[in-house]
């Protein structure tokens, strides 16, 4: 990039990663998360972006002139016409992980529709990566159709499941199985609680089994929606084996390492995420998106 | 083999409708259009490609000239795998098909029968040609030659029995031991009796050394063409490529020469003007794993369309299916079919031998001759042997320093988003390494 383009572009760059299940949008300047907005993919994904960037604008008080790139990520960067450029979520989340700690060695990213799980090599630069085969266990979207057969918000699934003394075992790996399983541990008159600690159970199970596939013994930095889930952390604590750290706001990795990818002569490598308010949570179930998509 | 005992589906006319039928003939001729349509789009196509196009449409000119040959009499033998030695069945006068299918539509007739329970797509879909008559060209073989190599190919052909004779071909699966190259070359003479019986050409020994030669001619020509293939850019793509080698196994192989040499003159030509199949800075990829017959060019088509180019393949329907030439010791028969025998056995790497390090030897060879920058290992659903081979070549590679991408892909256009990110994440990742290693050495040169 030439420095005089870079003087004509705006100071702020915009990172957009485009979910399964929920659309991330962050600011940066200067290497510096500067804001960030979160809301539910729709149909059109592209003019979402748009919408989530102008809402973010005006909180911020800024002007569109002021954002200099804006890189796409996820599954919809590809709709969404606003964007610079667009790489792979892949790609995004291990670069916002390496410049979290830059001595992580594995990254499992846990999100709507995937888990990925990236080998990192030197500078930053993916070795090796694996994701779910054509199976949807442990996804966010798993966890939502458990929460919605068990009748809890999915904010509380996390905390509900620290309460329990004794996890029941949930076996089926599949998502439909794995609720007809619930459906009847609930017909047995299992408590709440112990059943969403066993599916915790599971659901870590699956991404530790996946971890380990890396044949790598190094940190682990666990991020995506899932790692909001504080039952699923806590279990992922208990059963890694090495040494796991879940940043601030993992949900937003992705768009972070979006916003540092754009062509910019080279930020210094900060070691920690910056302090930033808790993102506002709009709460959504499965049925409220089964629903809207049924309109 | 026998024809007591109970049936798959004798009845090949009474059990599907002809709505059923139609629709499956209308949607494989459909995705054949689709997928030529494609490959014509690329840039910097040879013009000679255009033959190879028209020998492998749907319904097309190949088709009507061997309806042609097989009104008047000629007989045609279909092959499920690579080990046939072909040389063979042209020297006893008879016209080869490879049967293998790669059209998505026949697989689910093959589901009614089979049921959808995890098994390999080309063999349903070859099934499912055979049992709808969906591939006009399929229903012209009086004869299938078919090696009892991975386990679905073996009860395929066993099934197909219902339909048409087969000659089931006893592959040792053990690759040492005298034993086993042995029972091969019988194996090979009795095809050799059972071609004669269906002819009623006797085979010479002086028809079969030339055919031989023809072969040898397209294995130098393939050769040529592997050269040119490993150009900084060059002018032709990895699908490209494997169209015109999966065309031997359906055309007159002295044909299939002549074309070859003008697509060779044309391509050196394209080189010399320094025009690339590629895009600019494409990411060098091996392809390898589980079989891809046109028009399933999905994978391909995806690496291709992803920043990727496919420098070479390690698979049974591309770089294996011309690997080696035969070569003859002495003047009698019996060397002649050892000669054989040697060629359709000890190179083939598929995962059904054991021990098979051949491939993985090959692959690391191909990985320093070609400059690859990375591995796209694919396996269809339901391939155990390649699923099962997948980590050993994959620890192998690691130790290259070659990065493997495993994708896991089905009979269907449902996934190829997901494969798509896939590869194009590591498309990514092998630019992210090239630029690191560059800007490494740049310094180390400071």
């Amino acid at each position: 990039m030439s420095t005089t383009e870079d003087v004509n572009r705006g100071p702020y760059d915009l990172g957009i990663d485009v979910g399964a299940i929920s659309c991330k949008l962050l600011l940066l300047k200067d290497g510096k998360i500067v804001g960030t907005k979160l809301g539910n993919t729709s149909m059109e994904p592209g003019k979402l972006a748009e919408i989530l960037m102008k809402e973010l604008l005006e909180e911020m008080k800024l002007d569109r002139k002021d954002i200099g790139y804006i890189v796409a990520t996820g599954q919809g960067r590809r709709s969404v016409e606003i964007a610079d450029m667009a790489r792979t979520e892949i790609t995004s989340f291990a670069k916002g992980a390496y410049s979290i700690d830059p001595e992580v060695e594995v990254v499992a990213d846990i999100g709507g529709h995937g888990i990925r799980v990236m080998k990192m090599g030197e500078m930053g630069i993916i070795s090796d990566f694996r994701t779910n085969d054509k199976c949807s266990t442990g996804t966010g979207c798993f966890m939502d159709t458990m929460a919605h057969a068990l009748e809890v918000e999915i904010e509380d699934v996390g905390e509900r499941s620290l309460h329990s003394k004794l996890a029941e075992h949930v076996n089926a790996t599949c998502t439909v199985f794995a609720e007809s399983e619930v459906v009847s541990l609930i017909a047995k008159g299992k408590v709440t609680d112990d059943i969403l600690a066993g599916l915790h159970q599971m659901v870590s199970r699956k991404i530790v089994a996946l971890v380990n596939s890396t044949q790598c013994k190094g940190k682990v930095l666990v991020c995506g929606g899932v790692a909001r889930n504080v039952g699923v952390v806590e279990e992922l604590k208990k059963t890694m084996n090495r040494e796991m750290i879940v940043p601030d706001l993992p949900q937003m990795i992705g768009a972070y390492g979006a916003a540092l990818m754009a062509p910019r002569p080279k930020y210094a490598i900060k070691p920690n995420l910056p302090d930033v308010e808790e993102v506002k949570v709009v709460k959504t179930t499965f049925l409220d998106r089964f629903l809207r998509w049924k309109k | 083999m026998t024809n007591e005992g109970p049936r798959y589906l004798k009845d090949k006319e009474g059990y599907f409708s002809k709505e059923q039928r139609d629709r499956t003939k209308k949607r494989s001729k459909e995705m054949e259009a689709a997928v030529s349509a494609t490959l014509k789009k690329q840039k910097n196509r040879p013009k000679a490609m255009s033959y190879f196009d028209e020998l492998h449409k749907y319904e097309g000119a190949r088709y009507h000239e061997l309806k042609e040959f097989h009104d008047k009499g000629g007989k045609i033998v279909g092959t499920l795998c690579v080990m046939v030695p072909l040389e063979l069945v042209h020297a006893s006068g008879a016209q080869v098909i490879r049967m293998c299918s790669g059209y998505y539509e026949p697989v689910h007739p093959a589901n009614e029968l089979l049921g959808d329970a995890g098994l390999c797509p080309m063999v349903k879909s070859t099934l499912g040609t055979q049992m709808v008559s969906s591939n006009p060209i399929v229903d012209l073989v009086d004869m299938v030659a078919g090696p009892a190599t991975c386990d679905g190919k073996m009860k395929l052909a066993e099934i197909l029995e219902d339909w048409v004779p087969v000659v089931m071909m006893n592959i040792p699966r053990v690759k040492v031991g005298e034993s086993s190259s042995k029972l091969w070359v019988k194996e090979i003479i009795h095809l050799k009796t059972k071609l004669e019986e269906l002819t009623g050409n006797p085979i010479k020994k002086s028809t079969l050394r030339k055919e031989i030669k023809k072969w040898n001619e397209a294995n130098q020509h393939w050769s040529e063409l592997l050269k040119i293939r490993k150009a900084d850019k060059p002018p032709i793509s990895g699908r490209d490529a494997m169209l015109v080698v999966q065309a031997t196994q359906i055309d007159r192989i002295d044909r299939w020469n002549k074309k070859m040499k003008d697509l060779l003159l044309e391509l050196k030509k394209l080189e010399k003007k320094g025009l690339f199949a590629g895009e600019e800075g494409a990411a060098r990829i091996l392809l390898a794993g589980s079989p891809m017959m046109y028009p399933n060019f999905k994978i391909p088509t995806i690496i291709e369309e992803s920043g990727g180019t496919i420098i070479t393949d390690e698979l049974c329907t591309g770089y294996r299916l011309m690997a080696d030439p035969v070569i003859v010791d002495g003047m009698s028969k019996k060397e002649i079919y050892e000669a054989l025998a040697e060629r359709y056995f000890f190179p083939c790497s598929c995962p059904c031998f054991s021990p098979n390090d051949e491939r993985i030897r090959r692959m690391k060879e191909s990985i320093k001759v070609f400059g690859i920058e990375g591995v796209v290992f694919h396996t269809l659903r339901g391939c155990h042997l390649n699923n099962l081979e997948a980590t050993k070549i994959e620890l192998a590679l690691r130790e290259e320093g070659i990065p493997m991408v495993k994708l896991e892909s089905e009979y269907d256009e449902g996934d190829i988003e997901q494969v798509r990110t896939r590869v194009e994440a590591f498309v990514e990742m092998i630019k992210a390494r090239r630029e690191f290693k560059l800007s490494h050495t740049a310094e180390e040169n400071k």
